[in-house]
């Protein structure tokens, strides 16, 4: 166990690594750039080649990440080019904001997925079946900023029941976390009703009904315990997409997230801090995907830690 | 897809010409251009295209007068203001950005005021005075002025403002350009000195980056001032939401407002919150439902819904700003006047007012905003309008043929021309229409629309052939900036150049007496028109929609809304 995290770390480490290189690489490649937008639009050509001296971004590229490296070993991001601040301070600030709306609509994604999936896996087949099959259908294919704005028309504007936007209350969690979920609830609901029809009709099913057990032991003790293990996995990097900012229910609902910093700052050109950015969302996917195994090894003796 | 869209749009066009009632509702009177001093090189192009709050600029006289005029103002409560992005830094010599350029005037006063009828005014000066030769600019200021931090305001943190502003080498400096030194010749005059004359020295001033900074608050806090920034203005910061909001609150001390404003004093309203809100529909949704209670509203759409909204009134500013087409004469084919002059034949300005904008705006002939000292209304004679017959005989003659597809060719290059914009509304629609009207004439384009830093990059390199771009800009000179020979290679990114044109605009850019000014101006277009490195668009309007639980905003120069008189008159 203690030698397959290792190998594990490792190879989240490399994999950190590679995204770095990755993004520092197509930062370069992208037009435009941080001296520009200090030195202003009318500025000349000359006053740009200043600024860029000044910031060191005239210096070859290897040379830069290798100190960018240097600093992120050490602890240090860097600084926002634009604004001066540390960029781990910039990150932590939203982050609080990201995990909030993150977990709020996970939650909700879970109550309705699951109780969708299971309501339709119980009744396959049925009229409610095909209602919650054409609800995920709809739920995974609506945009989720028109989504959004409805929900804003209706609950904020017309029946003013809710906020239009911000951030703070539980008032204000309410809308972006259900325009967040609704994706989800359509993922989820589908695969627990998959994985709830293929365990139904597994031998240790008919065994269990065969002994004679009562229709609601079956699903609780033998159904449900084991369709949940795919649900898991599946939460579990689902989360890390949440936590990687939703940027557009972030941006009409005002929400101050990850994912508007990220944006700006890649408008901003401001590169220490998508670099940082996209860093930290690489390492909570990595961090997400161990947790996740680990959590199927355990929950699944038969999974093997040697096999990994 | 762009044809059938075409279509849509001319459709659109014909039920609306056919129903005889062409929308004028926003048929805003302009206000006869001002020979008066100009204002601000406010801010580039390029960090304004993102918001219209940044210029805005005035020619809507429009102070709401507070319908509690006669008694005793109704105080305290608090306004909120939309933004679209959130300020980066509150410094006001930090880079120029779009976020704190509106919020900037709040917390700082700048020496002098620019009033809405583009005179200047006293402010932090009292009073000042220019040398003959126009080399040195003597301000005398007021005595009673202390910064948030107690500080006094005196000589000395003039002079310590504008070294600071100028040593920043941002683009919203350039004014100081022949500022050679600035010194405090008492403890209440300052004294600055230049190399020539400059006439943009003063719209540099009331600029908001021109704002007086504490000196011992900038070097007590170092770096972190941009976050906890001290003036001298109404307001000072009282909280900043990362992500959310920027939080000022009344400065108690106040007393020394300009003139033109009411209330000498300090303001009447407790705070004011800048709440940060990227999409417009959001914002729309805000205002409608009490969040915020003012926004500007681009989008035709938003402006009709907003109409019928008895909560809301709207207010149309007109801006010192311009979309223009401009034509690569670095480049072939444009390096040919004829073709340049072809194309701007080709171009119907009235059906891109009326199929993209809703007919809100005015057609645009001459490359001076109206608004701006220099616009003459008899260039409209010089004006390369719609004429598709011509263009055809101008590019028979520059060489051009149908070729066996029907697009103009010379020497079996065919006319097939890439025209750049930045993406924000309209310029899609624009770019379509002009598409299609240069279709008509055999000229095939192709549309290349990025974001702003992306597309601001391709056009300084020069990579297109044609532009659509906007300018917003509160100084006649940006002619100098956008069209002397001196900036190709970065704000001229028309590889214009006309040595007769040169020489005027550097007569102007020294000339301080604004009547001479603005005539050789005049004189330059009369030459930059028949060049056509542009073919003037239109002029766009923006709507600032105030909720009416607010009264007493006073709209000034530069599209500032000022809230020294504002009184919150309904929960």
């Amino acid at each position: 166990m203690i030698g397959y995290l290792l190998k594990r770390l490792l190879s989240a480490g490399l994999v950190l690594i590679a995204v770095s290189m990755l993004v520092f690489a197509l930062l370069n490649v992208i037009p435009g750039d941080v001296a520009q937008t200090l030195a202003g639009d009318s500025a000349s050509q000359e006053q740009i080649a200043a600024k860029r001296r000044e910031l060191g971004l005239d210096r070859p590229l290897p040379v830069r990440y290798l100190e960018f490296a240097q600093g992120v070993v050490q602890g240090d991001l860097g600084k926002s080019a634009i604004s001066g601040r540390p960029v781990s301070q910039l990150l932590m600030e939203r982050f609080a904001a990201t995990v909030n709306l993150a977990l709020a609509a996970l939650v909700v994604a879970i109550f309705f997925g699951l109780l969708a999936g299971t309501i339709a896996a119980v009744r396959a087949g049925g009229y409610v079946d095909l209602l919650v099959m054409m609800f995920t259908t709809l739920g995974e294919s609506l945009p989720s900023f028109w989504f959004s704005l409805l929900l804003i028309q209706f609950f904020a504007l017309h029946l003013g029941w809710l906020p239009v936007l911000g951030a703070g209350t539980l008032a204000h969690l309410v809308l972006p976390a259900i325009s967040l979920a609704l994706p989800a609830i359509a993922l989820i609901a589908r695969m627990v009703r998959g994985c709830l029809l293929d365990v139904k009709s597994a031998d240790f099913v008919r065994t269990a009904h065969a002994k004679g057990l009562s229709q609601l032991a079956v699903w609780r003790e033998h159904i449900f315990r084991n369709a949940i293990l795919p649900v898991i996995t599946m939460l579990g990097l689902y989360l890390g997409n949440l936590l990687g900012g939703a940027f557009i229910i972030e941006t009409i609902f005002a929400w101050p997230g990850l994912g508007r910093l990220v944006v700006q700052a890649i408008f901003d050109r401001d590169f220490p801090v998508v670099i940082g950015a996209v860093l930290f969302i690489a390492l909570i996917y990595q961090v997400l995907n161990i947790l996740v195994d680990l959590a199927h090894a355990w929950l699944d003796p038969r999974v093997g830690t040697e096999a990994m | 897809m762009r044809t059938l869209r075409y279509l849509a749009l001319l459709a659109l066009v014909l039920i609306i010409a056919g129903c005889g009632a062409a929308p004028q509702t926003a048929a805003t009177p302009i206000v006869q251009p001002t020979t008066a001093a100009e204002a601000p090189a406010a801010t580039s192009a390029a960090t304004t295209e993102a918001t219209p709050e940044a210029t805005a600029a005035a020619t809507t006289e429009a102070t709401t007068e507070p319908t509690t005029a006669a008694t005793e103002p109704v105080m305290g409560g608090t306004v909120t203001r939309a933004i679209t992005a959130e300020p980066t830094s509150l410094d006001p010599h930090a880079a120029p950005g779009s976020g704190q350029n509106i919020i900037l005037p709040y917390i700082f006063d700048t020496l002098i005021f620019r009033d809405m009828d583009n005179t200047y005014k006293p402010y932090l000066a009292k009073s000042w005075e220019i040398s003959e030769d126009g080399l040195t600019v003597t301000f005398t200021l007021r005595d009673d002025v202390t910064f948030h931090d107690g500080t006094p305001l005196n000589a000395d943190a003039v002079v310590f403002t504008f070294n600071r502003f100028k040593d920043a080498k941002t683009s919203s400096g350039e004014g100081l350009a022949m500022m050679t030194g600035v010194e405090a010749v008492d403890a209440y005059t300052v004294r600055f000195t230049f190399s020539a004359p400059s006439a943009v020295f003063f719209s540099t001033l009331v600029t908001p980056y021109a704002g007086i900074v504490s000196p011992t608050a900038v070097e007590a806090e170092g770096d972190a001032f941009g976050q906890q920034p001290v003036g001298s203005g109404p307001f000072k910061i009282a909280e900043w939401q990362q992500g959310t909001a920027v939080v000022l609150e009344r400065n108690p001390d106040y007393k020394w407002s300009p003139e033109t404003i009411s209330n000498p004093g300090a303001p009447y309203i407790d705070n004011v919150v800048f709440k940060v809100i990227p999409d417009a529909a959001t914002q729309l949704a805000a205002l409608q439902a009490g969040e915020v209670d003012l926004i500007f509203v681009n989008s035709p759409n938003h402006i009709s819904k907003l109409t019928e909204d008895s909560t809301v009134q709207l207010i149309e500013t007109q801006l010192n700003s311009m979309v223009y087409l401009g034509f690569n004469c670095a480049k072939a084919p444009f390096d040919d006047v004829k073709v340049r002059q072809a194309l701007s034949h080709a171009i119907n300005k009235d059906e891109i007012l009326l199929a993209a904008l809703n007919g809100m705006g005015q057609v645009a002939f001459a490359p001076m905003a109206p608004t701006l000292p220099g616009f003459d209304a008899s260039l409209k004679d010089l004006e390369l309008g719609y004429d598709p017959a011509k263009a055809t005989e101008l590019l028979t003659e520059a060489g051009f043929a149908p070729g066996p597809d029907g697009t103009m060719t010379k020497d079996d290059q065919a006319l097939n021309l890439v025209l750049l914009t930045f993406a924000r509304a309209p310029n899609e629609d624009v770019a379509t229409l002009i598409q299609n009207q240069l279709k008509a004439i055999g000229v095939n384009v192709e549309i290349q629309q990025f974001d702003t830093a992306t597309a601001a990059k391709a056009a300084t390199e020069g990579q297109f052939h044609l532009i659509l771009w906007r300018y917003d800009r509160n100084d006649a000179d940006v002619l100098n900036v956008n069209l002397h020979s001196d900036r190709i290679g970065s704000s001229n990114r028309f590889g214009y150049s006309n040595p007769e044109v040169d020489a005027l605009l550097d007569q102007a850019a020294q000339e301080l007496d604004e009547t001479k000014r603005a005539a050789l101006y005049v004189e330059a277009q009369k030459l930059i028109m028949p060049d056509a490195p542009w073919q003037p668009l239109y002029i766009p309007v923006d709507v600032l929609a105030i909720s009416k639980r607010v009264e007493g905003f006073h709209l000034a120069s530069m599209g500032r809304i000022l809230l020294n008189e504002a009184q919150v008159v309904a929960p």
